[in-house]
């Protein structure tokens, strides 16, 4: 027993990762015979360490194989049947005139875009107003119960908030408004706001946790109320934390289909009152790519529409990624 | 050279800027601080020792009310901030806050200019909802960061964020000067130096000497010859608990008692 502490305390000390020094001498009768020895433990962690691997890179596996995959698509009507001035132009979207077919989509670019602008100008202030509450307010039971509500929230499923536009929202547009149908760039923005406002919420709740709690307990210390404290110091501080939030609620705006494809009345016309119908490009996609045959210049035509969408989602997540970046660095 | 005793003129009992009576405070369960009962002077500086949780910063925590951001912090007995008991229900949290500044272990500028972090606390205080003159402000600036000794080093890069590219001892005088222009009579400082290096560490207790007479100073402190040569008075606590307080150079010379002899002899602590 004496030699082999005194050998112990020879032997080269294990590698970082080895096990700790206690560990290793007790076990140095076993050791010494045999330093490197691969048994079944660095097999399984080897094994499971290339199986992360895999995972790990899975995800941009995927969403290059889906950006292939829509731009193959995409690529024929762009390179063969699109005239550029006409698909970003043009309102008419008539995909399926036997003699003149038109491929423009500046009508539902314009809905998509007011019905977003105008749902993030709903949610907006209530979420972050929530987020305020729930960051700096709240305590205890109130804080979690609120939170797991908000999250809640998230869960429901978009044709459910569809259902909700269709059944309740309709009708009550109608009659508060006096107008001949509720379907239309306010009802789908009312939607899209509640369906935006959970993770507007919970991203701007963590904008304002990521504000230390120093620069509160310093503006507190120099006399300021917590509101004063919240608008001249928390709010400037969380400032980039907050567009990103909203940005991705932008995001969620583009993406959205199903809810919206109820919401909206779904025709083709640039809205030019709050309680105009429209179509929102994701909804065309949605509702057309059944109806075409595979291959044709109208099937083609909505992955080129899908091709936009992708390009305007990238965009946006990116800046959003950008600004948080842009806050960590300080 | 900063050994010099506090004056012990006895003909007219000095006038407080603290006093405590009966303080007990307790955080949930836990009671941090037992019957303190504390005068302190208006003018001088007096120091805080002891070993690491003995109450010293809670005690200093609880002057502001800054403890009560925590939520379950009780307090029995009473604190008067020149003969104004601070825990009154009448009383102002702005306004003690006013009225007694605060300078925190670590530098914490607040996250805009150096111009916007010494008008901050002015801003607040202003009636006129926070708007001043550019030239008053100009005005403001200037003698705060002189009064820390920063304004050369400061005057060309007002407009910089105060977080980032300053030393931790160029911040730490920021926060002190930021209270100044709000003028405080009492200055609260929790272990101020700790985060810098020795030579921030003399800077800072020079600018600390400096503003002796003009405020009452409350600095709490885990170094010994800090307190030693930067303090007039001296305070030591123990477990909640406070065991002495007489003129520093008493206080380390010849101590009453025997925990004060230990400690500072450094026997535990």
């Amino acid at each position: 027993m004496d030699a082999t502490l005194h050998d112990g305390g020879r032997t080269p000390s294990p590698p970082d990762n080895g096990p700790p020094l206690r560990e290793y001498r007790g076990k140095q009768a076993i050791a010494s015979m045999s330093i490197d020895a691969r048994d079944k433990n660095w097999y399984i962690d080897k094994g499971f360490e290339i199986l992360m691997f895999f995972c790990g890179i899975s995800a941009i596996v995927f969403v290059v194989g889906i950006f292939l995959f829509v731009f193959k698509e995409g690529m024929g009507f762009i390179l063969h049947d699109m005239n550029m001035g006409e698909f970003f132009l043009s309102p008419k979207w008539r995909p399926t005139s036997l003699n003149n077919p038109t491929y423009g989509i500046l009508a539902m670019v314009a809905g998509t875009a007011a019905v977003t602008i105008l749902a993030m100008a709903i949610c907006l202030p209530f979420s972050i107003g929530a987020a305020i509450y729930i960051a700096e307010f709240a305590t205890g039971k109130t804080r979690e119960t609120l939170k797991i509500l908000i999250e809640f929230l998230a869960a429901i499923p978009s044709v459910v908030w569809g259902f909700i536009a269709l059944s309740i929202m309709n009708p009550f547009i109608i009659e508060t408004f006096d107008v001949p149908m509720g379907l239309g760039v306010l009802n789908s923005a009312l939607i899209l706001a509640l369906m935006a406002a959970p993770i507007v919420t919970s991203l701007a709740e963590d904008a304002f946790k990521a504000v230390p709690d120093t620069y509160r307990e310093a503006a507190e210390a120099l006399g300021a109320t917590r509101w004063q404290t919240i608008y001249k110091v928390v709010l400037p501080a969380a400032k980039n934390g907050l567009l990103s939030a909203g940005l991705l609620g932008v995001g969620r705006g583009f993406g959205e289909t199903m809810a919206i494809l109820m919401a909206s009345g779904h025709s083709i016309n640039i809205p030019t009152s709050v309680f105009d119908s429209f179509r929102a490009l994701t909804a065309t996609i949605a509702a057309e790519l059944g109806e075409t045959a595979v291959g044709s210049p109208h099937f083609q035509s909505l992955f080129a529409i899908g091709i936009f969408l992708f390009f305007i989602t990238f965009l946006i997540n990116m800046t959003a990624d950008f600004i948080v970046r842009g806050v960590h660095k300080g | 050279m900063m050994t010099q005793s506090p004056s012990s003129g006895t003909q007219t009992p000095p006038e407080l800027a603290i006093q405590t009576r009966d303080l007990n405070l307790w955080y949930g369960t836990f009671q941090a601080l037992f019957d303190v009962n504390l005068n302190i002077k208006k003018g001088i500086i007096t120091s805080l020792i002891g070993p690491s949780g003995c109450g010293k910063s809670t005690f200093l925590r609880s002057v502001d009310r800054i403890n009560e951001r925590l939520g379950y912090v009780r307090i029995k007995g009473s604190i008067e901030v020149y003969n104004q008991n601070v825990y009154a229900p009448s009383v102002e949290l702005a306004q003690l806050r006013k009225q007694v500044g605060m300078v925190f272990q670590r530098p914490n500028p607040l996250p805009i200019s150096i111009r916007e972090n010494i008008l901050f606390g002015y801003r607040i205080h202003n009636e006129k909802g926070g708007r001043i003159a550019k030239s008053e402000a100009e005005g403001i600036v200037e003698d705060a960061l002189r009064q820390v000794l920063l304004w050369d080093q400061m005057k060309d890069r007002l407009d910089n964020k105060a977080t980032v590219g300053l030393s931790l001892e160029e911040m730490q005088k920021l926060c002190i000067a930021r209270l100044l222009p709000v003028k405080p009579t009492i200055l609260l400082m929790d272990e101020p130096c700790s985060a810098l290096d020795p030579k921030g560490t003399a800077a800072v207790e020079e600018l600390i000497w400096e503003l002796r007479g003009r405020y009452s100073i409350l600095i709490v402190t885990h170094n010994m010859a800090q307190a030693r040569r930067a303090s007039e008075e001296c305070i030591f606590m123990l477990m909640g608990r406070v065991v002495e307080h007489s003129p520093t150079e008493k206080l380390f010379v010849t101590p009453v008692h025997q925990e004060t002899a230990d400690y500072i002899e450094g026997r535990y602590g």
